[in-house]
């Protein structure tokens, strides 16, 4: 069995000890590539076990049950008896799952790995006693599902087709050694939206799977990994828990994204069944910044996701009324809208609103579109272009112009889901305003008329600002309500909602997570210059962090506030999300906009890197624990190494690129360049 | 046999009781004095006590269920109860230690055909930190919850938010449960058993106590 290195900075270990983990560990141990991916489940079936290979976009189901299909399951081996105690190891730093018996006579080994050199190529080794370990069938129906299977020219195949459907071909070997039987299964996985691939076209990259072998196959895909962590990093020497919690949170973005042509992102990735794998704006506000930090290509891919939707979104607004094109709160393979219309809060059944109010997920996308090409150092063209285009024409039929010449967004629901149609919601008034006025400067000079109406239209938009406090109103009316703060109620992180019931939390001013913050975390130059502070300070205390998107956007935020040491605590709850279960929801899947909103909080909030007109700017803000960090990531077509403390940034590129230390001029760094304070 | 204790007075409804448990456990009932109970709850046959609830804590029918290590059905009195039990509520904290207490309780009577109903209370100290979309939040949570703290597949989960005792018994009669089933860990002392002490107080359907630690209802199942 091949060996990992079990350092404690790239390693997250389980033991079954805590029988109520095992689901979690399933989810925390999930291995993907290209856009599929296993669950980190036990190979002998448990009925406490949830195992699955889902893939990005592929959907069973219509309308609001579309769901993840679960594909054929390629890690069960027959185990009797089944151990007793055992550990899992998941290697960051190759990307490898071992697992080790505790305690018997001949421990049974297992170690796995999804190919990230061949994505869809996955591969198994066994190893334990002759008497309890034989292969068994090699792709086993998943549960629930219908499984077709087969054998041609000695391979196994096996189908899960339901219109969309996933495919997979394996071929096994098991050596009987003395009292030791080792089995070795490889398996090469294809998915498509359309129909399940067919088997004859996988047969090919499982032959070339073969003749590498597994040792082969395992070294290349170490390899990869090696050459991702050396692009992609973060070291954080005075805080081993924050830096391998981070590093986990990059290995799993990297795990539940990715695919060919586009990749739906749903809440959960392929890590889990959760949220049906429906995408909401997590994806594009949450996920995309992350990862465009980490593979441009994959970021790409989920704007083509929302691209190739474009025709669904314009008929949505068609059928509201409106023009240009709306995107859905909730989308999954045709980008119609499939946010389920009843829901709980707690224990009560509630209408769901958020399908038919929660507008500004239209503006988010087009952001999404827009922060690809400008963290590429791209112009806005093509398909982004279009994006933007399109949703300001929506805007631009979706406001209301009063007798006084103001412009308002009514009906809405903010990204604080406890107040429901609202008017002039300052974050998506304020997103509306800038989609309005950045599509307007890509319009050609023949339409200069509709352009200047589109500015005149965003000047007109009402943003809830009171020049006298620096404090945005988060909708029209919310500084009447009851001034509750969630210290009142509960100790936060806290679902208010479910503790109050809907109406009472509504009638307060305790939100769910950052909304007016929410505008200055995304557009910071478009709020009031010097406006973060104050309506930190205002809405902070009112801020129940009951959405699990909300801690580290707001770490992100007071991070550029300079309150590092609130920004760390912050920050620490979402990299603990998942890896303590703090939502008790982790095993059915990770939550992927927590883990992308955490690796922003280290970039954009604590190393203050943004990007302006080509120019990399870094503004570093350190909590008294850190007193140096290291991180690398892709930016404008460079690979960049950040290493910095309070006082200097040494910053290392791959090709020159002009660079902004702490607000001061940019200089042109080529190789490596030291900027002190 | 498995033997269930019952000790009956002048107009209680403990020995209809304890023939509804004897059915479904397939034990024989046998009539024991007060003063005799809890050493007759020692006997190894002996799976549950069956008495009429009294009001005080410091009672003797409060001293038996804190002492027993073994569970405890408290009818309320001056009741006509159901002869048969068919539908059973099961409140559940989300702890693994208040679980294991009713778990083997839970899988006999499932395993009886009778009808379960668990009930989950988010209170103070039960509501999640975390309750991100309420159109997909319950089903994550709910499946979890099941997997972890509620063996039958097919229990019915009932979710309320406010305080556990405010609503157990409202629960019980919404659903129209013949039994309720609560794990606990036996003390009375100051502010503890807050959930037992108002479910006991104010049911109108037996309510069977099982300690934390020793439960033996499930060896109680009959043979297959």
């Amino acid at each position: 069995m091949p060996r990992i290195d079990d350092d404690p900075r790239w390693t997250v270990g389980e033991t079954s000890a805590d029988p109520l983990r095992h689901r979690v560990a399933e989810a925390l141990f999930t291995l993907g590539a290209g856009g599929i991916a296993t669950r980190g489940a036990v190979e002998e079936p448990r009925p406490d076990s949830v195992p699955a290979v889902l893939a990005t976009g592929v959907y069973a189901g219509r309308g609001h049950d579309e769901h993840l299909l679960c594909g054929p399951l390629w890690t069960v081996l027959d185990i009797d008896p089944a151990p007793g105690q055992d550990r899992h190891l998941l290697d960051l730093s190759t990307g490898t799952l071992l697992r080790e018996e505790i305690g018997a006579e001949s421990p049974l080994r297992t170690l796995r790995f999804a190919s990230i050199v061949r994505p869809g190529v996955v591969a198994l080794r066994a190893a334990g006693g002759a008497d309890r370990l034989r292969a068994g069938r090699a792709l086993r129906p998943p549960p629930g599902e219908r499984m077709a299977t087969g054998v041609r020219d000695d391979v196994r195949w096996a189908q899960v087709s339901r219109g969309a459907g996933i495919t997979a071909v394996a071929r096994q070997q098991q050596r009987l050694d003395g009292d030791r039987c080792t089995v070795e299964r490889l398996a090469v996985y294809a998915a498509c939206a359309r129909g399940a691939p067919e088997p004859d076209d996988l047969a090919e990259e499982l032959a070339a799977a073969e003749l590498l072998g597994f040792d082969r196959l395992l070294a290349e895909h170490r390899q990869a990994w090696a050459d991702r962590w050396n692009a992609v990093d973060v070291e954080l020497p005075d805080d081993p828990e924050a830096e391998l919690a981070l590093r986990f949170a990059l290995f799993q973005l990297w795990g539940n994204t990715g695919g060919h042509g586009e990749a739906a992102v749903g809440a959960r990735g392929v890590s889990g069944s959760g949220y049906s794998g429906h995408v909401f704006w997590d994806a594009d506000v949450f996920v995309l910044p992350a990862v465009m930090t980490m593979d441009p290509g994959s970021a790409a891919a989920m704007v083509d996701y929302r691209w190739n939707r474009l025709p669904a979104a314009r008929a949505a607004a068609r059928a509201a009324g409106r023009s240009g094109a709306r995107f859905p709160w909730e989308s999954a393979s045709d980008g119609a809208d499939v946010t389920p219309v009843t829901g709980h809060i707690g224990g009560r059944e509630v209408p769901i609103a958020t399908g038919r109010s929660e507008e500004h997920i239209t503006a988010d996308v087009a952001w999404a579109a827009w922060r690809c090409a400008q963290w590429s150092g791209r112009r806005l063209a093509g398909r982004a272009r279009r994006l933007l285009l399109d949703t300001a024409e929506y805007w631009a039929s979706r406001v209301r112009l009063d007798s006084g010449g103001h412009a308002h967004i009514d009906g809405v629901i903010g990204p604080d889901e406890y107040h429901e149609a609202v008017s002039d919601n300052a974050f998506t008034n304020g997103m509306a305003r800038w989609n309005l006025r950045t599509a307007a400067r890509l319009l050609p000079p023949a339409m200069r008329e509709r352009a200047r109406g589109w500015v005149r239209l965003a000047s007109a938009l009402v943003d809830g600002y009171d020049a006298d406090t620096g404090v945005y109103e988060q909708f029209a009316g919310y500084f009447t309500l009851e001034p509750l703060l969630v210290t009142d109620v509960a100790r936060p992180p806290v679902a208010a909602d479910v503790l109050l019931g809907p109406e009472r939390v509504s009638a307060t001013q305790i939100i769910k997570q950052p909304d007016v913050l929410m505008l200055h975390h995304l557009l910071p130059t478009e709020v009031v210059p010097g406006s973060l502070g104050p309506n930190l300070d205002f809405y902070g205390p009112r801020t129940a962090h009951g959405s699990s998107l909300s801690p580290a956007i707001s770490a992100a935020l007071l991070a550029r506030a300079g309150r590092a040491e609130e920004a760390l605590a912050m920050l620490r709850i979402a990299l603990r999300l998942d890896l303590d279960d703090l939502t008790g929801t982790t095993a059915d899947g990770l939550h992927l906009a927590a883990m992308g909103g955490a690796w922003q909080a280290l970039l954009f909030g604590f190393a203050g890197v943004r990007v302006a007109d080509g120019v990399l700017h870094v503004d570093p803000v350190l909590p008294r624990a850190w007193r140096g960090v290291g991180i690398r990531f892709h930016c404008l077509g460079r690979r960049i190494a950040l290493d910095f403390t309070s006082c200097h940034v040494r910053v290392k590129v791959d090709a020159p690129l002009r660079v902004a230390a702490w607000g001061q001029a940019a200089v042109v760094v080529t190789g490596s360049s030291q900027l002190d304070r | 046999m498995p033997e269930i204790l019952v000790v009956t007075r002048p107009g209680s409804s403990a020995l209809t009781v304890a023939g509804a448990m004897a059915g479904i456990l397939r034990a024989e009932v046998s009539a024991v004095e007060p003063a005799c109970v809890l050493s007759a709850l020692r006997r190894p046959e002996v799976v549950l006590g069956v008495l009429d609830r009294e009001p005080s804590p410091r009672s003797g029918t409060w001293r038996v269920a804190t002492e027993a290590g073994k569970p405890v059905v408290l009818v309320p009195r001056d009741r006509l109860l159901a002869p048969m039990i068919s539908r059973v509520l099961v409140p559940l904290d989300g702890t693994p230690e208040s679980a294991s207490a009713v778990t083997g309780a839970m899988e006999l009577f499932a395993g009886a055909g009778l009808e379960l109903v668990v009930l989950h209370v988010f209170d103070r100290v039960t509501v999640p930190p975390f309750w991100d979309q309420a159109a997909h939040a319950r089903r994550s949570w709910e499946r979890e919850f099941r997997a972890r703290f509620c063996p039958p597949a097919d229990a019915r989960v009932v979710v309320r938010s406010g305080t556990p005792e405010d609503h157990v018994n409202r629960v019980a009669a919404d659903a129209d449960v013949q039994l309720i089933a609560l794990g606990w860990s036996q003390r009375l002392d100051a502010g503890r058993a807050r959930t037992v002490r108002g479910t006991v107080r104010d049911a109108e359907v037996p309510v069977m106590l099982v300690p934390l630690a020793g439960s033996e209802l499930a060896d109680a199942r009959p043979d297959p």
